[in-house]
């Protein structure tokens, strides 16, 4: 798995945000969860959980955050530096010190993605198209619809539709007129075919 | 937060975008030290519509939606029509004659300056379309089903159509933006006309933000504001009459 999905958990709507946005601002393929308390936590299903220190002690973590096996990764959120732990330490796989600078922050992110065995850059996204696509999206330029296509290559609609997500999702190019544009560009079609077409 | 003794000066440093907005409310340069309250006094506009406008445009997460439903209809409908003369009138004109100046043509190779002046003549086209369906239909029938809700006058609007038709049939205009866009940024050589280059896909990208605020007041502020009174003339004038008959 390539996406990686973080919680956050505490009451304070500044921590929540402030540390969304940071999450955000990396380039990492993640989801991130918001919650105020714990019962909204334990909804949700998340590789790393950051935990607010002040609101989750560590005695009362529920047995799906702690147990041995597909157990999340606990980042423990210190608001000062001189944040007192002194139970419970070893519940903790990190800290995160909130009082960091910026920087800071996002290298120690960095640093417990890593420790924790995911991938800090994902797998560059695939965006050559193959050859199905090619030939559909040539089927589109020339001003076919989804049905006419699903015809033609005895395929379902469904299936049509499904190709056609993956080519906008690759080429990020959403229309027909769009997509026409950069079949002629690609010589995947030519303009006096399309004007045969219209004209 | 933008409030009412924000210096207009202010608020344009703060996103110069916000110099056609303020166009669209009849406010030019030249504000001096004035405060949105003497400017919005002096013009005589509704100081809370505007800052709602303002704000929402400034902060997409500041979304007063409930606030904004509140206005009176003519306030929505003006800003809107207002924004659609600055697409058709500036906005658009303004890139056409950028991409199509042949004597400057922005790439080398005559075909590429032919396929992004074809694509943006057909955006135009469908634009145009959308505009006028709203201007021409879709707000003088809101306007209609407003006046029969205030005064009981007028002719009956719920004849057929309804608001959720136009909301059904309304298409999303920016996402050919976003096309073309990629298409200058992507897909086409180098251009030969840099700066012509750069010059366009900096208009592009307001014009996509603007369109993005504007289809939200369409659909989330007009949209709903229509259909609760529409909902309240069925049920007082049409249930009436079915119950009495
Ligand atoms: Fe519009
Ligand atoms: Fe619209």
């Amino acid at each position: 798995m390539s996406q990686i999905s973080f919680l956050i958990l505490s009451g304070s709507y500044i921590f929540r945000t402030g540390l969304r946005s940071l999450l955000e601002e990396m380039e990492i393929t993640q989801k991130v969860y918001l919650a105020e308390d714990i019962d909204k936590a334990l909804k949700i299903q998340a590789d790393i959980l950051f935990l607010d220190t002040l609101q989750v002690s560590p005695a009362s973590l529920p047995a799906a955050w702690t147990e041995e096996s597909h157990k999340p990764v606990l980042v423990g959120l210190l608001p000062h530096t001189n944040g007192e732990l002194s139970e419970h330490r070893e519940i903790w796989d990190h800290f995160l010190d909130l009082s960091l600078t910026k920087s800071e922050l996002l290298e120690e992110i960095r640093r417990i993605i890593r420790e924790s065995g995911y991938q800090e850059h994902p797998a560059p996204r695939e965006e050559k198209l193959s050859e199905r696509e090619k030939t559909i999206l040539r089927l589109v330029a020339l001003g076919h619809t989804n049905r006419d296509i699903a015809e033609k290559l005895f395929i379902s609609t469904h299936t049509v539709i499904t190709h056609r997500k993956n080519i906008t999702r690759k080429i990020g190019i959403k229309t027909v007129s769009g997509l026409t544009v950069y079949a002629l560009l690609n010589h995947l079609v030519e303009m006096d075919e399309i004007q045969e077409q219209t004209g | 937060m933008i409030t009412e003794n924000t210096k207009m000066v202010d608020l344009v440093h703060r996103n110069y975008s916000l110099v056609s907005v303020l166009h669209r409310f009849g406010i030019a340069l030249g504000f001096g030290d004035k405060t949105i309250r003497e400017v919005c006094r002096e013009k005589d506009l509704d100081i809370r519509f505007f800052l709602e406008i303002i704000n929402s445009f400034l902060d997409h997460d500041y979304f007063p939606r409930e606030h904004l439903i509140s206005f009176p209809l003519q306030l929505i409908v003006d800003y809107l029509t207002q924004t659609h003369q600055d697409y058709l009138g500036k906005r658009i004109p303004e890139i056409e004659a950028i991409i199509s100046d042949s004597e400057n043509p922005c790439y080398e190779k005559e075909e590429h300056n032919f396929l992004l002046v074809k694509f943006f003549r057909e955006y135009k086209n469908e634009l145009i379309v959308h505009i006028r369906r709203e201007d021409e239909k879709v707000f003088p029938y809101t306007l209609q089903v407003e006046q029969y809700y205030l005064t009981g006058r007028g002719p009956d609007p719920l004849t057929g159509y309804s608001i959720m038709d136009y909301l059904q049939e309304h298409d999303d205009i920016e996402e050919k933006l976003f096309d073309l866009k990629n298409i200058i940024i992507k897909y086409l050589p180098p251009p030969r006309n840099p700066d012509a280059c750069y010059h366009v896909i900096a208009m592009l990208f307001d014009l996509e933000k603007d369109m993005q605020d504007h289809s939200r007041i369409e659909e989330k502020v007009l949209v709903p504001k229509v259909a609760l009174m529409e909902k309240s003339i069925r049920e007082q004038t049409h249930g009436n009459k079915s119950f009495g008959s």
